[in-house]
C-alpha cells in the first residue's frame, strides 16, 4: 500500500485524539461517579434509580419508626405512672377499708384521691408532639375533660373498633401506633334507648334493575329442534340449535348452548348479546337471560319468550320474564367488643316474612355462643362461614342454600335472599331476632320491604328508622341525647355527619325533623333528600329519609351514631370511692376493691400490648438499619468510582499518550527533501 | 533514411515531456494540503516508430505526453459517500440523544426522580401528621416542585425541537448552495471537456462538494452518456446538468404530534416533488424532531412519555384526593389542574371542551367493570387502575388521552394536560386543608391519614402504566434513553471507523506524497538534463558534419 506523509500525520493525530478522549473519560470517572449520564451505562443507571428510591423509602420508614419508638416510650411511661396512680388509690382504699378513721382523715383521703383523679386526667391527656396520644384519631382533642368525662364522642363505632393511628413501617406492614384511651379507662355505658345489636337501623331499598327470562333445556334430548327465537323488546333473534344433540350418557354441554345464544342475530344483523346483560345457567340448571330495565319498567319492555318452531323441541319449561329483586339485610356485625354488651345473646334467628314463593325460606338459627369478640376481632371469613353453615330448624338446609352472605365495602354484613322464582315480592321482609339462653327475644333488627327501583337515572329511595318511635313524647324525653346524636348519611359517595348545632331548639318531633332537614341541606349544599315523619300500620311514628334524584346509580346509606357513654369506667369507680369516703360507707369501700380489679387487669393487658408493639418496632428499626447498610453498599458499587482502578488506568493512559507523542515526533519529521541538495 | 535533425526532434519531445512532468509535479506539491485534491500525473506514450525500409525493423521517434490524468477511485468515492450519509444521520442523533440524556439528568441528585422521591416522602409525612398544616404546606410545595421539574423537562425538550427545526432550515440552505455550485461546476467541466480532455481540478472541486453533500443527505449521482452530470435525492433530481431543482421550506399547518410546536418546517422541491430523506444529517434531524413511535424514538416520543407519566400520575393523585376527605370534610377537589384553574373551573372546561374540543366521553361503566362491593377497597382500587390502563392502552384512538374522575363520580375520557401547563389547583393553592389525607368523612378525625397512604401507595401501583408502577415507568424511560443514546454512540463510532479506513484507502490512492513528488522531480529534472545532453550530442554531431567534415580539401 502506498503511504503518504499526509496519511501518517492524519493517522497520528487521530490516534492521539483517541487516547486523549479515553483519558478525558477516565479523568471524569476519577473525579466523581462512574455513571453520570444514563447512556454511560443504561442498565446500571436504571439500577441506581431503583436503589436510590429504595434508600429514600427506607429513610422515610426509619423516620417513622424512630418517631413511633418515641411515641411508645411516652405511652409506656404514662401508663406506668397510671399504674402507680391506680396502686395508690388501691392502697388508700385498702387502708380505708381496714380501719376506722374520723371525718378529717377520710376527707384528707378523699382529697388525696381527688388529686390522683386529676393526675389521671392529666396523664390521659398527655400530649406528644402536638398530639393527644390517647385520643385515637381525634388527636387534636384531649381525651378527657377536666371533670374526668370523655371529651371525645364515644359512639358504637368507637366502642367496637376504637379509632387509632396506625403507621406504615414497610411497604406492606402497618402497625397500630396509638393506644386507645377507651381501652385503658373503659366506658361507663349508658342506656339511652339508642343501643341496638346491629348498629344500623336504616337500610336501603333494593336497587336491582334487570329483568330475567328463564327457561329449561332438556340436555339429554337427541334433537332439540332447528331454531329458537328469543324476543327482546319486540325484536326477534334467531338461535340456531340444529346440530346440538345429546343422549343420556353424554348430555349437551351447557357451554355449547350458551355459545349458540351468544351467536344469535336479528334479521338486521344486530347481535342478541348487544341488547342483553348476560346469559347464563343458574345453579338450578335454568337458562337465564338478563336484560336491562329501560327508563320506565312497564310498557316499553316486551319480555322475551322462547318460542319453538320445530315440533321435536322438548324444553320442559318455556320461561317467561320476571323482575328480579332481592331482599337484603344489611347491618354491622360486632367484630370485636369490649365487655361485650352482646354477651347475653346466644343465637340469632334469620326469618323471612311475606315470602309467597315455594318453598319459602325456613327459619335459620345462627348460634352466636362462639363469638365473644373481647380483644381479638373475629375474622370476617369465620363469620361468613359460620352463618353460611348454620342450619334451619329442621336441620335440612343451610343458610347458604337460600341466602348470599357477605361483607360489603362498608364492612357491613349483608344477608341477601337469592334465587327468587316468583313475581311478587313486594312484601318480603327479612329480619333477625336475637335470643338469649332461654330463647327469649331480646331485640330485633328490622329489615325492610323491597320496592322496585326504577331506572338508573332517578334513584328514589326511602330509608326508614323503625327502631324508634318518633313521637313527641320520645323526642322530649330524649331531647338531650338526640341533640348529640350524629346521623351518618352517605349519598352518592358523599359521607356526611348530620349533627344538630348545640343551640338548636326543638320541642316536638316535627321540629326535630325540620332541624335535621336544615342540617342535611346545609351539609350537602343541595337538596339531596328529605327527612319525613311517617306512621306505620300500627299507628307508630317513625323517621324516614327519602332521597330523590340523587346521582346515577349511587346507593344512599344512612346510619345512626349514638353516644354510648360519657364517663370512663375508672373515673366512675373513683367517684364512687370518693362518695363512699365522704359518706363513710364501709361496705361500699370494700365493694370498691372488687370493682377496682378489672381496671388493674385491663391496664396490665394494655401495657403488655404496648410492650409487644415496642419490641416489634425495635426489630423493624434493626431490619431497616441492616437494609440501609446493604442498599448503600450496593448503590456505591453501582455508581461510585473504583479509585484504584481509575488512578492506575489514568497513569497508563498518560504513559501511552507520552509514548505516542514521542513516536509521532519521529514519524512526522523526515521527508526526502531533507536529504537532497 | 532518417532526416538530419531526426535525433534533435526525438530529444525535443523528451524535453517537452520532462518539462510537463515537472509542471505536474510542482502542481501536486503546491496542492499537498488542498482539501479534496487528488494527485495528477502525466500520461505519456511512445510516438509511432519510423519504419526502416527492406525489413530492417523500425526506429523510435520519441515520446508524446498525452493527458494529464488524476488518480481517483470512483468505487472508493461511492463507498465513502454512502458511509458518510449514515454517519451524518447518526452523528446528529448521537448529539441530540446526548442532549436529551442531559435534560433528564439521571441519575443525579437534582433529577426528576429525586424530586418525585421527595414528593412521595412528603406524602408519607402527611400520613404520619395529617393534621399538621406545615406538613400540608410541604406536600403542596414538593408537589409544585415535582410538577415544575416535569415541566422543565417538557420545556427543554420543546426548546430542543425548536433548535432542531432551526438547524433543518439551515441545512436546507446549505443543500441549495451546494446544488447551485455543482450546477456551475457542471457547466464549466462540460465546456472544458468538450474537446475530450479532462478538467481535473474542477472535477476535484465537484467531488469535494459531493463528499460534503453526502453527509447532509442521501444522494446518488451519475454522468450520462453525454457527460452531463446529475445528482438525485431519493430518486428526485436535485441537479440535472446545469439546472437545479432546489428545496423549499413550507411551514407545517396541521400539527403532526400532540405536543409539537406550530409551523415546523416541511421540505419539498421547488417543482413540488416530494422530498424524502433516507439518510444524512437531515434525516437525523427530521427523525428526532418528528418521530413519536417507540421503534424510532424522537423528541415527540419523549415528550409523549413525560406527558403520559405526569398526566397518569396526576389523574391518580386527583382521583384519590376526590375520594378522600380534607380537614373539613368532603371537598371533591383535584390536587392538580391546568393553568391554576380551580377544580370547578377545570371541570366546567372539561365538560364543554375536554375531549378534542368537544364534550368528554363517559366511560364509567368500563372503568368500574369488575369492581365489586365484596372486595377490599385496595382491590377495587387496583381493578379501576387496571381498567383505566386497559382502556387507554388498548384503544389507539385514546392514545395521548386521559381518564379523569370528576366530582359527579363519573369517569371521563379527556385530553391530557400538557406537562408544562399542569399546576396545583387553585383550591389547594388557597386552602391547604383541602388536601384529602383522611379516608373518613367530616373533620372529626384529623389524625386519620389513610388517604395520604393511598397517595403514597401510588408509587407501588403496578397497574398504572403499561410498564408497571411510576417507578418502573421512570426507570424504563431513563434506561431507554440511555440505551438509545448508547446505541447512537456505538453506530457513530463504528461508522467513523469505517470512514477512517476508507479515508486511508482513498488517501493512499489519491493523496500527494511529498517523497514521491520530490523523487519524481529529480527524475524529471534528470530526464530533462539527459534530453538536453542528447540535443548537445546531436548538435556536436552536426557540428562535426557541418564544420569539420571535408576540411581536408579546404
Amino acid at each position: 500500500m502506498r503511504v503518504t506523509n499526509g496519511m501518517m500525520t492524519n493517522t497520528l493525530i487521530r490516534d492521539l485524539n483517541n487516547v486523549l478522549s479515553e483519558y478525558e473519560k477516565w479523568s471524569k470517572y476519577a473525579l466523581g461517579k462512574k455513571v453520570n449520564k444514563a447512556s454511560d451505562d443504561p442498565i446500571a443507571a436504571a439500577k441506581i434509580l431503583r436503589y436510590k428510591t429504595d434508600l429514600n423509602e427506607l429513610a422515610s420508614f426509619k423516620e417513622t419508626v424512630e418517631e413511633n419508638l418515641n411515641w411508645y416510650d411516652v405511652t409506656d411511661s404514662t401508663l406506668k405512672q397510671l399504674t402507680e396512680a391506680q396502686k395508690k388509690i388501691k392502697d388508700i382504699a385498702e387502708r380505708a377499708a381496714n380501719g376506722t378513721f374520723d371525718a378529717v382523715d377520710r376527707e384528707s383521703m378523699r382529697s388525696e384521691i381527688n388529686g390522683i383523679k386529676s393526675h389521671i386526667v392529666s396523664l390521659m391527656n398527655t400530649n406528644f408532639m402536638g398530639k393527644y396520644i390517647f385520643s385515637g384519631n381525634q388527636i387534636d382533642k384531649p381525651l378527657l375533660k377536666e371533670d374526668g368525662n370523655y371529651n371525645i364522642n364515644i359512639t358504637d363505632t368507637e366502642l367496637r373498633d376504637p379509632t387509632s393511628l396506625s403507621m406504615l413501617i414497610s411497604p406492606n406492614e402497618r402497625i397500630k401506633l396509638s393506644t386507645s384511651g377507651v381501652d385503658v379507662l373503659g366506658v361507663d355505658l349508658v342506656e339511652n334507648g339508642f343501643s341496638n345489636i346491629f348498629g344500623d337501623v336504616g337500610a336501603l331499598k333494593n336497587l336491582e334493575d334487570k329483568i330475567i327470562i328463564s327457561g329449561r333445556f332438556d340436555l339429554e334430548q337427541e334433537h332439540l329442534g332447528d331454531k329458537l327465537k328469543v324476543t327482546v323488546d319486540g325484536k326477534e333473534y334467531d338461535v340456531k340449535i340444529d346440530d346440538l344433540r345429546g343422549t343420556k350418557d353424554s348430555p349437551i354441554l351447557e357451554t355449547f348452548i350458551l355459545k349458540r345464544f351468544r351467536e344469535a342475530k336479528a334479521a338486521d344483523g344486530q347481535m342478541l348479546t348487544e341488547v342483553i346483560n348476560d346469559i347464563y345457567f343458574d345453579e338450578h340448571g335454568n337458562l337465564n337471560i338478563e336484560c336491562p330495565v329501560k327508563d320506565t319498567l312497564t310498557g316499553t319492555f316486551d319480555l322475551g319468550r322462547y318460542s319453538v318452531e320445530s315440533n321435536t323441541f322438548n324444553a320442559t319449561i318455556i320461561g317467561t320474564g320476571r323482575q328480579a329483586k332481592t331482599s337484603e339485610l344489611i347491618g354491622d356485625f360486632a367484630l370485636s367488643g369490649l365487655d361485650s354488651n352482646y354477651s347475653n345473646i346466644k343465637s340469632l334467628e334469620l326469618i323471612c316474612d311475606g315470602h309467597v314463593g315455594n318453598p319459602p325460606p325456613p327459619k335459620y338459627v345462627i348460634d352466636l355462643s362462639k363469638f365473644n369478640g373481647a380483644y381479638k376481632p373475629i375474622k370476617k371469613e369465620k363469620i361468613i362461614e359460620h352463618i353460611n353453615n348454620s342450619l334451619d330448624e329442621n336441620n335440612r338446609t343451610k343458610v347458604s342454600d337460600r341466602y348470599d352472605v357477605y361483607f360489603n365495602q362498608d364492612d357491613k354484613l349483608v344477608i341477601s335472599l337469592k334465587g327468587l322464582s316468583n313475581e311478587d315480592y313486594a312484601d318480603t321482609t327479612l329480619r333477625l331476632e336475637a335470643k338469649d339462653e332461654n330463647g327469649v327475644v331480646i331485640n330485633n333488627v328490622k329489615g325492610y320491604s323491597p320496592k322496585l327501583f326504577r331506572g338508573r337515572t332517578t334513584v328514589e329511595s326511602d330509608i326508614e328508622f323503625r327502631n324508634f318511635v318518633f313521637d313527641d313524647d320520645y323526642i322530649l324525653k330524649n331531647k338531650e341525647d338526640l341533640s348529640k346524636l350524629p346521623i351518618l348519611v352517605e349519598i352518592g359517595g358523599n359521607k356526611k355527619r348530620i349533627l344538630l348545632s348545640e343551640n338548636e331548639i326543638f320541642n316536638n318531633s316535627q321540629e326535630y325533623v325540620d332541624a335535621l332537614q336544615k342540617e342535611l341541606n346545609a351539609q350537602f349544599g343541595e337538596n339531596v333528600g328529605e327527612f319525613q315523619l311517617k306512621t306505620d300500620a300500627n299507628g307508630q311514628h317513625f323517621l324516614s329519609l327519602k332521597t330523590v334524584n340523587t346521582l346515577k346509580g349511587n346507593k344512599p346509606f344512612i346510619r345512626l351514631e349514638a353516644t354510648r357513654g360519657y364517663k370512663p369506667a375508672i373515673i366512675r369507680d373513683i367517684e364512687f370511692l370518693e362518695s363512699a369516703l365522704s359518706e363513710n360507707k364501709q361496705t361500699e369501700i370494700s365493694e370498691f376493691l372488687d370493682k377496682w380489679r378489672p381496671h388493674y387487669e385491663r391496664l396490665l393487658s394494655v401495657r403488655s400490648d404496648v410492650g409487644a408493639r415496642y419490641q416489634h418496632m425495635e426489630i423493624s428499626r434493626d431490619r431497616i438499619d441492616d437494609n440501609q447498610v446493604s442498599f448503600k453498599d450496593i448503590l456505591s458499587k453501582a455508581q461510585d468510582t473504583d479509585f484504584h482502578e481509575a488512578v492506575i488506568k489514568l497513569e497508563t493512559l498518560k504513559n501511552i499518550y507520552q509514548a505516542s507523542l514521542s513516536a509521532g515526533g519521529r514519524i512526522v519529521q523526515p521527508t526526502l527533501l531533507d536529504f537532497i541538495k | 533514411m532518417e532526416s538530419t535533425f531526426f535525433g534533435i526532434n526525438i530529444s525535443t519531445s523528451g524535453l517537452f515531456a520532462a518539462r510537463r512532468g515537472l509542471h505536474v509535479v510542482s502542481h501536486n506539491i503546491a496542492n499537498t494540503k488542498t482539501e479534496g485534491y487528488s494527485r495528477q500525473r502525466v500520461d505519456s506514450y511512445q510516438r509511432p516508430p519510423f519504419k526502416l525500409p527492406s525489413g530492417k525493423g523500425s526506429i523510435g521517434t520519441g515520446t508524446e505526453s498525452n493527458f494529464v490524468i488524476q488518480i481517483r477511485s470512483d468505487f472508493l468515492d461511492i463507498r465513502t459517500r454512502t458511509e458518510n450519509t449514515v454517519l451524518g444521520e447518526w452523528e446528529v442523533k448521537e448529539g441530540l440523544l446526548d442532549n436529551i440524556d442531559t435534560i433528564f439528568n439521571e441519575p443525579s441528585d437534582s433529577s426528576l426522580n429525586t424530586s418525585m422521591n421527595e414528593f412521595f416522602r412528603s406524602l408519607k409525612e402527611l400520613n404520619t401528621n395529617p393534621q399538621d398544616l406545615s406538613v400540608r404546606a410541604l406536600v403542596r410545595q414538593k408537589g409544585i416542585a415535582f410538577i415544575k421539574n416535569c415541566a422543565l423537562v417538557h420545556n427543554s425538550l420543546v426548546k430542543l425541537q425548536n433548535d432542531i427545526d432551526f438547524n433543518i432550515r439551515q441545512k436546507i440552505g446549505i443543500i441549495n448552495e451546494y446544488a447551485e455550485e455543482i450546477a456551475k461546476l457542471n457547466n464549466n467541466i462540460y465546456s472544458n471537456e468538450l474537446d475530450g480532455s479532462m478538467a481535473n481540478d474542477l472535477r476535484d472541486q465537484r467531488n469535494l462538494i459531493l463528499d460534503k453533500l453526502s453527509k447532509i443527505v442521501n444522494i446518488n449521482y451519475y454522468e450520462d452518456e453525454q457527460n452531463k452530470f446529475h445528482v438525485q435525492i431519493t430518486g428526485q433530481p436535485l441537479v440535472s446538468h446545469i439546472f437545479t431543482d432546489k428545496l423549499v421550506i413550507k411551514d407545517r399547518i396541521d400539527i403532526k404530534n400532540p405536543y409539537d410546536l406550530p409551523r415546523l418546517a416541511d421540505i419539498e422541491f421547488e417543482s413540488k416533488s416530494t422530498f424524502k430523506a433516507l439518510g444524512g444529517e437531515i434525516k437525523g434531524y427530521i427523525d428526532m424532531r418528528d418521530n413519536i413511535d417507540a421503534n424510532n424514538k424522537g423528541i415527540p416520543f419523549y415528550i409523549d412519555q413525560i406527558s403520559e407519566f405526569t398526566d397518569r400520575l396526576i389523574s391518580e393523585l386527583n382521583r384519590i384526593n376526590m375520594t378522600g376527605f380534607g380537614l373539613r370534610g368532603t371537598d371533591k377537589i383535584m390536587l392538580f389542574t391546568e393553568n391554576n384553574m380551580s377544580t370547578a373551573d377545570y371541570e366546567a372546561y372539561l365538560m364543554q371542551r375536554g375531549f378534542n374540543g368537544k364534550a368528554p366521553l363517559d366511560v364509567t361503566d368500563y372503568v368500574l367493570k369488575g369492581t365489586d362491593s365484596k372486595l377490599q377497597d385496595q382491590e377495587n382500587y387496583d381493578i379501576i387502575s387496571g381498567n383505566i390502563k386497559d382502556i387507554l392502552y388498548n384503544n389507539p384512538q385514546y392514545k395521548s388521552k386521559s381518564i379523569r374522575l370528576l366530582s359527579d363520580g363519573r369517569y371521563y375520557i379527556v385530553d391530557r394536560i400538557p406537562t408544562n401547563s399542569i399546576t396545583i389547583s387553585k383550591d389547594v393553592d388557597r386552602d391547604l386543608s383541602k388536601i384529602a389525607a383522611s379516608s373518613v368523612a367530616a373533620g372529626e378525625l384529623p389524625g386519620n391519614g389513610e388517604n395520604a397512604l393511598r397517595f403514597r401507595n401510588i408509587r407501588n401501583n403496578r397497574f398504572m402504566y403499561a410498564t408497571g408502577s411510576p417507578d418502573d415507568f421512570m426507570q424504563s424511560m431513563i434506561s431507554s434513553i440511555g440505551v438509545d443514546s448508547n446505541q447512537a454512540k456505538y453506530i457513530t463510532s463504528a461508522e467513523k471507523n469505517i470512514l477512517t479506513d476508507l479515508d486511508i484507502k482513498r488517501q493512499s490512492l489519491m493523496g500527494v506524497s511529498e517523497d514521491e513528488e520530490v523523487a519524481d522531480m529529480i527524475r524529471y529534472q534528470h530526464a530533462f538534463s539527459a534530453n538536453a545532453r542528447m540535443v548537445t550530442t546531436f548538435d556536436e554531431m552536426l557540428d562535426v558534419i557541418i564544420n569539420r567534415l571535408g576540411t581536408v580539401g579546404r
